[in-house]
């Protein structure tokens, strides 16, 4: 659905003030979002997305671009140093850059080897073979491929790393579910009825679920210039992240 | 207007959050040489990037704005949702208001409000404003850069847009990040993020 701009522009007056707040709450961090969504990610964790980002880099004229999965919610040093491999899975960062909320680019990331050897190649950010659920790989020149666990940098100037990482997510996710016991999940410690809460916690009773939690992250830097290429929509893009298992597997 | 004088105010509590947020960011070494090992683990060993070209892929997993699907839209229909692209996410829109109104008791203005904000349902992103400006769910804001950085707290500003008396003073269950339901009261990340690629922090071993 193509989102009115009228609708936008009304809200935008309604919101400037929410805007300085966000801005003041940058000084507090953040909150994994997403994990272990449905049962089927809780029992396959590498297919679960957790959070994606999108934010400016350090340098200048450059955006950062971040898909964070697989098993968050496992303690370091834990199988879950891995990433599905290509003849199983396809993980993916979709741009809109002319605003119908159609993916214009896609980057396409597939894994070979063993934990602890994985190998990881990236396609685009191209136009997709096809837009929507069902996907195949861009053909031709791959961007990028080597080692996991390294920064890896392109001709053209995009920068790849891909590995595990510090879940950047922060939540006091038990209490969450307290209040909200529907979503919680139907496996592990978080899965059992929790003791009905209306309200969190006081500072000091609070607790980060996601403290020591890593999670395997793809981080993508590149000149912005490769993502708004669109004339018509200057500036503007929209990102969301994908998760896709090989038909047959 | 009392609206003009907290408008200042927030201001200068902006200019203070970016400063704060500018000390914190540290200079950890990026990943580039650590020699991270996983142990082993039973999964296909599928060496060759140049095999399985024609593989088809179906999705399993789809994420955008944080928290729309996880807090907004009820478990049961979390597998539907998850099989969706944002150009066809219009449909769970109701839902997200039927949250807002009939689980978080508040106007049907407000979840109107939301609505026209996270859906689509992906990180809107304005590359052409400054990048220090306002980003997840805020990008609506004027001179916001919008998407989503490392730095926001994103259930903290989910939950005021929600329960507060932010956007709609009607039936507000809290003012802005305070108790009971506008804050988890978990306001960072347990480890400093990089101020360099990848920006995300070392894992812990």
């Amino acid at each position: 659905m193509k989102k009115p701009n009228l609708t936008r522009r009304r809200v935008v007056p309604i919101l400037v003030v929410g805007g300085l707040i966000a801005g003041l709450a940058a000084g507090r961090h953040l909150l994994a979002s997403d994990h272990q969504d449905t049962p089927e990610v809780e029992l396959s964790p590498r297919f679960d997305v957790n959070d994606v980002y999108a934010f400016p880099a350090a340098t200048p004229g450059r955006t950062v671009l971040v898909l964070g999965t697989s098993s968050p919610l496992t303690p370091a040093a834990t199988p879950s140093f891995t990433f599905g491999t290509k003849d199983r899975e396809l993980y993916q960062i979709k741009i809109d850059n002319t605003g119908d909320a159609k993916e214009d680019l896609v980057f396409q990331l597939t894994f070979t080897g063993v934990a602890g050897h994985q190998r990881v190649t990236l396609r685009g950010p191209a136009k997709p073979q096809q837009v929507g659920v069902t996907n195949s790989l861009i053909a031709g020149k791959k961007t990028l491929a080597g080692p996991v666990n390294h920064v890896l940098m392109s001709a053209n100037g995009i920068q790849l790393f891909t590995g595990p990482r510090d879940d950047p997510f922060f939540i006091d996710l038990e209490q969450f579910f307290r209040i909200l016991p529907d979503r919680r999940p139907s496996t592990g410690p978080l899965s059992v009825p929790p003791t009905p809460a209306s309200s969190f916690r006081a500072p000091g009773s609070a607790v980060d679920f996601l403290t020591g939690i890593n999670d395997m992250a793809i981080v993508i830097e590149l000149p912005t210039s490769m993502l708004v290429a669109n004339p018509n929509h200057p500036g503007k893009f929209g990102v969301w992240g994908t998760t896709s298992r090989a038909r047959g597997t | 207007m009392r609206w003009k004088n907290d408008y200042r105010a927030w201001l200068a509590a902006l200019a203070l959050g970016a400063a704060v947020v500018a000390c914190s960011d540290s200079t950890s070494p990026s990943g580039q040489s650590s020699s991270i090992t996983g142990p082993t683990v039973s999964q296909a060993d599928d060496q060759d990037d140049d095999a399985d070209d024609a593989t088809i892929y179906d999705q399993v997993d789809f994420l955008g704005n944080p928290l729309v699907s996880e807090v907004t839209i009820s478990k049961a229909n979390h597998a539907r949702y998850n099989l969706t692209q944002p150009y066809n996410t219009a449909e769970f829109l109701p839902q997200t208001a039927a949250f807002v109104t009939n689980v978080a008791g508040r106007p049907a203005a407000l979840a109107a409000t939301l609505g026209s904000v996270l859906y689509p349902d992906m990180l809107v992103v304005d590359a052409s404003k400054p990048p220090a400006t306002a980003g997840w769910l805020s990008w609506a804001l004027a001179n916001g850069w919008g998407g989503r950085k490392l730095t926001d707290d994103v259930v903290d500003i989910g939950l005021t847009a929600i329960f507060s008396t932010l956007l709609n003073p009607t039936g507000a269950s809290c003012a802005p990040f305070t108790l009971p339901l506008c804050t988890d009261n978990v306001g960072n990340n347990d480890v400093v993020f990089s101020a360099t690629f990848p920006y995300l922090a070392a894992p812990h071993l």
